[in-house]
Order: structure tokens, then C-alpha cells, then sequence
């Protein structure tokens, strides 16, 4: 593939959340970008294109570790806790 | 990273993720070395991109098509890095940043550098480097002569979702 453009990214190190990470906090972790995965609560306009990828025990609220191909899903995991790692 | 750059859907595009230079706690590393007190170090940091800027200029790149996407730690190293160059770049974005050396900028910026746009982006519920920063960015660099913009998003201390777009639109446009 010929490269016409080089996007150079500088990140940090990552550190863990502290474990005692409440619920009231998931919402603002959702949506981050850690290792190539987002994470977000699910919300009902995600619900169509999750069902699209055969993701199981998805519904509104629930918390996914997923990966995007322009604006579809491309890979999704149901997982306990968005709030678990983030950038720092 | 490669799927952050998929969900970006920017084509014939070369992504790069060097690895900061100072050890920082077990595992983890850091593009600043030191305290306060003592100083920071960050000649190391500086080395690792000028060398990866001109091994990409001997690659064929031109400095127009080389952009830096920097988060927290390495926002601020892309700023400072950015203001003292020879040459400008396509752009920079630094993401949740701030100017560790603020009184410094007007006199160490270089005029080539203020022809590097910036898009500065923030999100507003950030507590660990507050939005406040990145607002008295964006008139550093304005009153230093550069092209800056600020983008505000609802999100703490990460990058969001929405951010994709503004990235998306300020490479593929070069345009705020």
C-alpha cells in the first residue's frame, strides 16, 4: 500500500482504575481508547449494529469492549465494567 | 492501534507509536523525566522524534503530511517539541494537554514552526489536567502567531469518540 499521510501518536503509560470504581463513574469512562479497543455503554441506537455481529447479552446500559470499521461494528464483547483501565 | 485508525477511515496512512524514552513505575514509561523541583528532562523525547521526522522525510514524506496525534503526557511533548522545530508540520492535536513552559513560548517559538496548524481538543469533565489548560493554550498559540483551534468535548481525562471526527476533518481538510 503506498502511505501519502503518517499520523504519529503520542500516548503515555497506562495505569489500572482503582478497583473501588463506582457505577456513578462508568459514564464518563465509556468512550475512551485503550490497546486499539473502545469502550462505552451500549445505548438504543448501538442495539441494531450490535445485533448485526451476533454479540451476545447486549442491552442498553451494558458496557462493551469493541472495536470499529468506519462507523459499523466490526468486533464487540459485553464486559462487567467500562471504568476498569484509561489512558492516563 | 490499528483499529483506531480503521474507525478513522483514513486511507494510505502510516500510523507510528514510538515508545517514550524514561522509565516511569514498573512497566510504564515516560516522555518527561524528573520533578518540580529538580527540572524536567525531555532532550531524549525530542531526539526520538526528530530522528522518526527525518527518517520519514528519507522515506519520501514531506513535513506537510506529518501529523502528530498526542494525548496527556505526550500532548504536552508534541507542543513543546512542535514550537521549537526549523519546519512546521501538516498539524498537531494534541488531545487533554497542557504548556509546561508557558512564558517560554513566544520567545523559543521558531517562525517556521507557526505555519504547524493546531487542533487542540479537550474534554470538559477532565480532572486530572483540567480544561482550563488547554483554553490558555489556544491563546498562546494564537497570540504566538500560530493557526490553533480548541474543540470541547463532554468526556474526562481520554479520548472520546466524537473527537474522530474533528481529528478526521483537520487532516483530511487541514481546516478547523
Amino acid at each position: 500500500m503506498n502511505n501519502n499521510l503518517v499520523l504519529i501518536f503520542l500516548s503515555c503509560f497506562l495505569l489500572s482504575c482503582d478497583a473501588g470504581t463506582g457505577d456513578s463513574e462508568c459514564t464518563e469512562c465509556g468512550g475512551g481508547l485503550l490497546d486499539g479497543y473502545l469502550y462505552k455503554e451500549v445505548t438504543v441506537e448501538d442495539v441494531a449494529g450490535l445485533a448485526e455481529i451476533d454479540v451476545s447479552g447486549v442491552t442498553v446500559g451494558k458496557c462493551i469492549r469493541f472495536k470499529m470499521d468506519g462507523t459499523e461494528f466490526s468486533e464487540a464483547t459485553v464486559v462487567d465494567d467500562c471504568c476498569c483501565i484509561e489512558y492516563q | 492501534m490499528e483499529p483506531v485508525g480503521k474507525a478513522m477511515s483514513l486511507k494510505d496512512t502510516k500510523w507510528i507509536l514510538p515508545q517514550a524514552p524514561y522509565t516511569a513505575g514498573p512497566g510504564g514509561f515516560s516522555w518527561f523525566d524528573g520533578d518540580e523541583e529538580m527540572g524536567w528532562k525531555y532532550q531524549e523525547s525530542f531526539h526520538i522524534l526528530t530522528d522518526l521526522i527525518q527518517s520519514l522525510n528519507n522515506q519520501g514524506f514531506p513535513n506537510s503530511d506529518i501529523f502528530i496525534i498526542s494525548f496527556s503526557q505526550g500532548a504536552c511533548l508534541a507542543m513543546e517539541f512542535m514550537i521549537r522545530q526549523s519546519f512546521s508540520l501538516g498539524g498537531i492535536i494534541p488531545i487533554a494537554g497542557f504548556i509546561r513552559y508557558k512564558k517560554r513560548v513566544k520567545q523559543d517559538a521558531t517562525d517556521a514552526s507557526r505555519n504547524t496548524p493546531v487542533l487542540l481538543l479537550h474534554g470538559e469533565k477532565d480532572k486530572i489536567i483540567l480544561l482550563e489548560q488547554s483554553r490558555i493554550s489556544l491563546k498562546i498559540f494564537k497570540d504566538a502567531g500560530y493557526k490553533a483551534d480548541l474543540h470541547i468535548f463532554s468526556s474526562g481525562h481520554k479520548i472520546p469518540l466524537q473527537a474522530i471526527t474533528s481529528i478526521k476533518n483537520f487532516i483530511n481538510n487541514k481546516h478547523f
